[in-house]
């Protein structure tokens, strides 16, 4: 938090009592403090409305899982792992495997959340989620079988907030994506009924298989802040609780859109929703750029 | 049960464990006293009921029933089915439930099954409760005994893990499982029959390799055993040690919310390991004269005369 | 049915693996460790720093090469619960979690099972000999563990006790110290050891003359308990000296105990160094800020 001293306008000619910290008045009027921040092009923390916080992305973090990766995007933590195992098709698609996100916003990444099953917001994520991972075929999930009716693999893909500060959205797909593109399955065998898959040797090209991903899409989000509209690229946790709506474009590397939302009550126009595809365009790009340097 | 205690009572209950006198007249190292019968439910495969002094009144009854091994339901890593562990994890359940009721119908269960596969872990810790699970097995992989062990706390008079366990250890001494035959039908697939025969049953072996517990609270500078309620009330920490016949330590575990010197905790681990073996050895002894007597009874023909459960 | 999850199938299970038969395991033999470059009374290193988690009034997280978890503490906040009635101390409530891909085995999340619930109340009887909840009445401090991944169950408990104990004290909760913990596994070692003797070793080997020694392997790994006896998991407070958790469990003589106890405090005594470094760390950190 900023703690320079800094009085509210208002009473800065007569009443010197009145005046407080930049901190106290953030917490008294956070949309006021906020506003004036704006007007003059830039956000509490520093970065400008439409900066990305500092983006870190590690992958294979997880030894006990096939894939992993850990997202950090400034205060948000994010670890995805992804435990692949064996399931019996569906019998409508007996040669589908299962991928299955879920999301879990436990009460230690921040006290917004209350311990037990899923709340709210981690329904939405695993949601939107789930639909990116399916709705834009980023598997083939034929991929996934094992013997046609018998045998498949499940990719459990749990995503587990470190620590929150906002944007989960953008983290967990980030995460995800870069954890599907780190898994490796043992080569699988099977023989009357049971799967086995070789242990001993070290994990290696002839031995075990990637997943093939036919498209990479990644996700930027923005705030949309008072009535204004204006957009906030990245909102972290204080600028979420004071925006009016969310607005989330999801691209793929060939810089078509693969899914748009938008939470909240505010109302966007055409034009603010090409502002928001153009910068995310760009964000997609800068995010491409850190998870291949891995 | 008193939930709360005042300052007095609590003044006058340290006081006199630093002068080794108890309100009831023991010492530091007394154990009161332990009214300990088996076979007391004719239904289950193994029953007995503990009752301590005035206070603590266990039931404990063993069923045995047929299922097939489960997968490991424990933490990886560890031996797959490990008796003592669950009754360790019964301990802290029983204890919240007595808090707000006196009698608690609550159950839990522990299951033996066999490791007979190849790929389950080398078994070095299912030997901490004693049993031998592999005996439990009747065809490897498919179908084995499960020993149900069910605990029911009928009065709480402080001190209950003890009792449960001793209770515990008594019951598995009381069960008899039903002799079974299995038939190769070759090809992988077993067929076997329970026999239903009173008289000829199993024991459960490794039955004497059995730990029971002994709690030692830790009040002031000193250590006491055999808590009365209002004792408990006043243990900053408290330490159980399960140990076995041959004195081996099977479980330590550490309760309250207390702090204990070195020092302090190593005389405790020391001085819980003597008396549960006295215990033990008092506790044989009683089983093993039970037994013989109802032996010779049956022998004679007489009918054996149980306490039952209004007796005093 | 959970709605309230992305539902997958009912039932699925991890492929079973096949080892080839001349695949070479790591079994206890002489004083070697699964990792060669330990000594039995070497832990791994540890890797600790404070403040991973920015809406946490405190937090910690902590490394063991592949053991990884984090911890979270809110609080002193009121207590929200009705009808635990008015207390004049301050309770202490933690959580332990495991990620479902912590362990080889997936765990499911559904609900807190058994396992986690004992640890939870392990780890509050193991620190609140440390905190100075007569302060605190009417309050509640939460203390959430998150583990990403497990490797040893005693190094997992002992390092949730010394991330929990660094977690609270960067939250600025009183203490009278920190709680560093410490675990250490048992087992015999010899050249004759393998899983098909093991079996039967309860009977202490009629036909092995050689009469089995015990080794303790410091923090230990999953590997390593694969071959325990038993293990002891310790917290400790070095600067009070005080012992405010001990589990064990395993079959052992007396004396193992005894020393298995001492190196554990030994450990300890090395694990509060690096706690103590983090928390200066954080508060360089903070001062620099």
């Amino acid at each position: 938090m900023d703690t320079t001293t800094a009085t509210t306008p208002m009473n800065l000619e007569n009443s010197p009592a009145f005046t407080f910290t930049a901190s106290t008045f953030q917490k008294l009027h956070p949309i006021e403090y906020f506003r004036k921040f704006v007007s003059q092009g830039v956000r509490p923390d520093g970065r400008l409305l439409n900066g990305f916080r500092p983006t870190t992305v590690h992958v294979g973090v997880i030894t006990t899982a096939n894939g992993s990766a850990m997202v950090r995007l400034g205060g948000t933590t994010v670890v995805c792992g992804i435990k692949a195992e064996v399931a019996e098709p569906k019998l409508d698609s007996p040669d589908q495997g299962y991928l299955v996100p879920n999301v879990d916003l436990s009460p230690m990444c921040s006290s917004a959340f209350r311990p037990g099953p899923p709340g709210e917001q981690a329904q939405v994520v695993s949601d939107a989620i789930n639909r990116v991972l399916k709705e834009s075929k980023v598997l083939d999930l034929k991929d996934l079988c094992i013997e046609e009716g018998k045998a498949v693999w499940t990719l459990w893909v749990d995503i587990v907030c470190v620590s929150y500060d906002g944007n989960i959205y953008d983290a967990a797909l980030a995460s995800v994506m870069a954890a599907l593109a780190n898994v490796r399955i043992r080569n699988p065998s099977y023989a009357g009924g049971i799967i086995k898959v070789a242990g001993g040797e070290a994990i290696s090209d002839e031995n075990s298989f990637r997943l093939k991903l036919n498209r990479t899409p990644l996700s930027s989000s923005f705030a949309l802040f008072d009535t204004s509209l204006t957009l906030l690229a990245d909102p972290n946790f204080a600028e979420e609780s004071i925006s009016q709506g969310q607005i989330s474009i999801t691209i793929d590397e060939h810089d078509e859109l693969c899914a748009v939302s938008k939470i909240g009550a505010g109302s966007s126009s055409q034009a603010l929703l090409r502002q928001c595809v153009d910068r995310a365009r760009e964000r997609s790009k800068e995010l491409r750029a850190i998870m291949s340097a891995q | 049960m008193p939930g709360l205690i005042s300052p007095a009572e609590r003044d006058y209950i340290l006081k006199g464990i630093e002068c080794n006198i108890r309100a009831d007249g023991r010492q530091r190292p007394d154990y009161r006293e332990v009214i300990l019968e088996t076979g007391v439910v004719s239904q289950t495969s193994g029953s007995a009921r503990v009752r301590i002094a005035g206070g603590s009144d266990v039931l404990v009854s063993v069923k045995a029933e047929i299922g097939s091994p489960s997968a490991s339901q424990q933490f990886e890593g560890r031996g797959a089915d490990d008796l003592n562990n669950e009754l360790t994890q019964m301990m802290s359940r029983f204890l919240h439930h007595t808090k707000t009721t006196f009698t608690t119908p609550s159950s839990s269960s522990s299951q033996g099954s066999a490791g007979a596969g190849a790929s389950t872990t080398a078994g070095s810790s299912s030997s901490t409760g004693g049993i031998n699970l592999s005996k439990l097995c009747i065809i490897p992989g498919q179908q084995c005994w499960i020993l149900y062990i069910d605990a029911l706390v009928l009065d709480y008079g402080g001190n209950l893990m003890d009792a449960i366990l001793m209770g515990t250890r008594a019951a598995i001494f009381d069960t008899q499982i039903p002799k079974t035959e299995v038939q190769d039908l070759g090809d992988g697939q077993f067929e076997f029959e329970v026999l239903d025969d009173a008289e000829d049953t199993d024991i459960v072996e490794g039955r004497e390799d059995m730990p029971i517990c002994v709690t030692l609270n830790k009040v002031g500078a000193r250590h006491i055993v055999d808590a009365s309620p209002l004792e408990e009330l006043c243990t900053e920490a408290k330490l159980v040690v399960a140990v076995n016949r041959s004195g081996e330590l099977c479980g330590l575990q550490k309760g309250n919310d207390g702090g204990i010197e070195p020092s302090l905790l190593l005389e405790m681990i020391q001085f819980g390991k003597t008396m549960g073996q006295t215990l033990i050895k008092q506790l044989d002894l009683k089983i093993k004269e039970e037994a013989d007597s109802d032996l010779a009874k049956r022998q004679r023909g007489e009918p054996i005369q149980k306490l039952g459960f209004f007796a005093q | 049915m959970d709605r309230k999850r992305v539902p997958g199938p009912e039932l699925s299970v991890a492929p079973l693996v096949e080892y080839p038969i001349d695949h070479e395991r790591w079994t206890p033999q002489q004083e070697k460790r699964h990792d060669p470059k330990r000594q039995p009374e070497d832990l791994r290193p540890i890797y600790l720093k404070t403040g991973l988690i920015s809406q946490a009034s405190g937090s910690a997280y902590i490394e063991l090469e592949n053991t990884k978890l984090a911890c979270g503490v809110y609080g002193p906040r009121p207590v929200k619960k009705i009808g635990q009635g008015f207390s004049g101390m301050g309770v202490l409530n933690c959580d332990f979690k495991f990620a479902t891909f912590a362990c080889v085995k997936r765990r499911n999340n559904t609900r807190q099972d058994p396992q986690e619930k004992e640890l939870s109340q392990i780890l509050s009887q193991a620190l609140a000999p440390a905190v100075r909840l007569e302060l605190l009445p009417k309050s509640v401090i939460d203390v959430y563990i998150t583990v990403l991944e497990s490797d040893g169950w005693g190094s997992c408990l002992a390092a949730a006790i010394t991330a929990a104990s660094v977690a609270l004290a960067h939250a600025g909760i009183e203490m009278l110290d920190l709680v560093a913990g410490c675990s250490a596994s048992y087992m015999q070692i010899g050249p004759s050891i393998s899983s098909t003797t093991t079996e039967t070793s309860s009977s202490s080997g009629a036909g092995n003359p050689i009469t089995p020694q015990i080794q303790i392997f410091m923090d230990a790994d999953t590997e390593e308990e694969k071959y325990e006896q038993g293990a002891i998991v310790l917290a400790y407070m070095p600067s009070l000296n005080e012992v405010t958790h001990l589990l064990q469990n395993g079959k052992a003589e007396g004396p193992i105990i005894n020393q298995s106890v001492e190196h554990c405090m030994e450990a300890c005594n090395k694990v509060y160094a690096v706690m103590h470094h983090a928390l200066l760390e954080s508060m360089k950190e903070s001062k620099d800020a």
